[in-house]
């Protein structure tokens, strides 16, 4: 499941457009779903306070987890030297001088290129002074909120050159915004896509259901029973003939937790025999 | 797309660099053999090493490298679990902290929690800190597999010049690779870990297969080297005996023990620290989801177990090579 964050509606709705997403409830950052629920838009309105209140509230309300993907897209000034849409490797906050590194694990086809959040809009001498920058509002309020809630290789942000600084947010028309972010649109959707795709990390948990009852475990012995029945898993050992085999002698079920214990000592010398 | 190849960029694909080492000569050097790698200036190393959250199993298809300058400690005094071989001084350095192969058991996983690599740069500083030791005996390559990287950061042929220019210092590289380059000096010893083929193939992903390892050993013997062969760690299961002796036979065939100096013997054993956050990384592993037991904070295959394993290595040692030329771990 991936959750997109924009930081307004103009930015949100070439999205909105190319993946079917629906207006999705009331919730204090206007929010949209696609049909499957695989793709959640949230948008967090701008600057660097509400995308971090965005992205922990949708984080509550959603239950996001480590297997989910939350991107942050959104237009961005650029230095001379930048067009287009980048895949973002660093975002510094200009203010705290703090740096997060997203993993760079996957293949999405986009340039990389790492970004400045300012808390102003920039103008077209500050990003002259730095022709290689890229400068926005979102990125490390997004940033620092995300990475303490989900893998580095899951937080990723996509940022789209829409100026090469301004003069005032009055110069940035949301015709503007929304125009170079259709102009990108099969590019972000192509790395929208690779992330859907991506497998969910493999879960860990062997219990075979009604196995704790047959010793009649404490909570200590329910979870060395369960540590055991993974090693069983990864090693391919025959639990259910283990089982079976201690059934027929009247090994278990056990009576008692004492019993269960002694049992549980046996279960587990069968297993390492 | 099929293949989770598919979606992940190369290994190395990134690399950071801490500012203060980017004009560093081996910084150069290394970025020079990368050219296509993207690199990504950072304030220190731990902003990307020590991140909340990584994800061994997703990185490992994809690892970063990090260039960095260790302005901490740089030598340490040899771990308990580790064998010092009989040397008094036995402390072991990491100039590279992370291994490029993918071991189901190896401590690193529990110890790091990122799969990603760092390389300090500034060996210098390293040379000088154990040069100022008294005769010590230095390992050199147990966060790592410093011959594994050596392509990539030349620190292998580093601690080589090292060993020549300090024939008083004693230095172990460990490794599971093929070292491009042998140079026999009596202070420098080549510690090869061998495993049974099964084990390799279960458990030591992407490490090259015992047939390799073992015209390594052959090649290093014959070079002169000075020469160490661990079987360490052993790890059980089932057939276990069947797998070991078997491999005692193929180096006894292949490379026979008279030109190896002394072999190491050793069961699994990890702290349990590591170990939690070992079955976190790897939810599939055999080795990993052993049930241990805890003795003295290390998760220990059971006595009888530890015994028998480590007895019938030495028993099957003890055909080819000294008793005094073996050294157990307990």
């Amino acid at each position: 499941m991936i959750y997109i964050f924009t930081a307004v509606y103009c930015e949100a709705k070439p999205l909105i457009e190319r993946f079917a997403l629906s207006p999705d409830g009331d919730y204090p950052f206007a929010g949209f779903v696609s049909e499957d629920g695989n793709i959640r838009l949230v948008i967090t309105g701008v600057g660097k306070t509400y995308s971090a209140a965005a992205v922990s509230y949708a984080h509550a309300k959603f239950g996001i987890t480590k297997d989910d993907f939350a991107v942050n897209i959104g237009t961005c000034a650029g230095g001379s030297n930048t067009g287009g849409a980048y895949i973002i490797n660093k975002v510094t906050d200009e203010d705290s001088g703090r740096s997060y590194y997203p993993d760079m694990l996957y293949k999405t086809g986009l340039r990389e290129h790492c970004v400045t959040t300012v808390s102003d809009v920039v103008s077209e001498e500050k990003a002259a002074l730095d022709p290689d920058m890229l400068w926005e509002m979102e990125a490390s309020g997004f940033s620092d909120v995300a990475r303490l809630l989900m893998p580095p290789d899951r937080v990723q942000l996509i940022k789209v050159v829409s100026d090469n600084g301004a003069e005032g947010i009055e110069a940035i028309s949301e015709a503007l915004l929304e125009r170079v972010i259709r102009e990108c649109i099969d590019d972000i959707s192509t790395a929208v896509d690779l992330y859907l795709s991506i497998p969910a990390d493999g879960e860990e948990q062997a219990q075979e259901d009604g196995t704790e009852d047959l010793f009649c475990c404490s909570e200590t012995m329910r979870q060395d029973l369960n540590k055991l029945l993974v090693y069983c898993r990864n090693s391919g050992r025959d639990v259910p003939g283990i089982i079976s085999s201690m059934r027929g002698e009247g090994l278990i079920p056990a009576a008692d937790r004492k019993s269960g214990k002694a049992a549980l000592n046996e279960f587990k010398r069968r297993i390492l025999q | 797309m099929n293949s989770s190849g598919a979606y992940f960029n190369k290994q190395f694909s990134h690399i950071y660099v801490e500012k203060k080492a980017m004009d560093h000569d081996e910084t150069k050097k290394i970025l020079a053999r990368l050219p296509h790698s993207e690199v990504i200036l950072i304030d220190h190393y731990k902003d990307i090493f020590n991140r909340n959250k990584q994800r061994y199993n997703e990185q490992k298809r994809s690892r970063a490298l990090i260039l960095a300058v260790n302005g901490g400690e740089l030598v340490y005094k040899g771990a308990p679990v580790c064998q010092s071989f009989g040397n008094p001084g036995f402390y072991y350095t990491a100039t590279a902290m992370n291994c490029p192969f993918d071991c189901d058991y190896c401590f690193l996983k529990g110890m790091y929690g990122t799969a990603n690599i760092v390389c300090f740069v500034n060996f210098e500083d390293y040379a000088a800190a154990v040069a100022k030791l008294d005769n010590p005996y230095i390992c050199a390559s147990y966060d790592t597999d410093i011959i594994g990287l050596n392509s990539i950061t030349g620190q292998a042929d580093k601690w080589i010049d090292f060993a020549g220019s300090h024939p008083d210092i004693l230095i172990e590289l460990r490794t599971k690779f093929s070292p491009a380059r042998l140079t026999a000096l009596p202070n420098l010893i080549y510690a090869f870990t061998l495993s049974p083929d099964e084990i390799c193939r279960r458990f030591e992903r992407g490490t090259p297969p015992l047939k390799a390892r073992l015209a390594a050993v052959k090649n290093a013997v014959e070079s002169g080297c000075v020469v160490r062969l661990c079987f360490d760690p052993m790890i059980y299961v089932s057939g276990w005996e069947g797998y070991y002796g078997e491999l005692v036979g193929q180096v006894a065939d292949t490379v026979g023990f008279e030109g190896i100096r002394d072999v190491s013997v050793g069961t699994f054993r990890i702290s349990s620290q590591y170990l939690k956050t070992m079955r976190k990384q790897e939810p599939d592993s055999e080795v990993c989801w052993y049930p241990f037991d805890t003795v003295n904070g290390y998760a220990v295959y059971p006595e009888d177990i530890d015994n028998k394993m480590q007895s019938f290595m030495c028993g099957r040692l003890s055909g080819y090579i000294g008793s005094d030329k073996i050294w157990k771990w307990n």
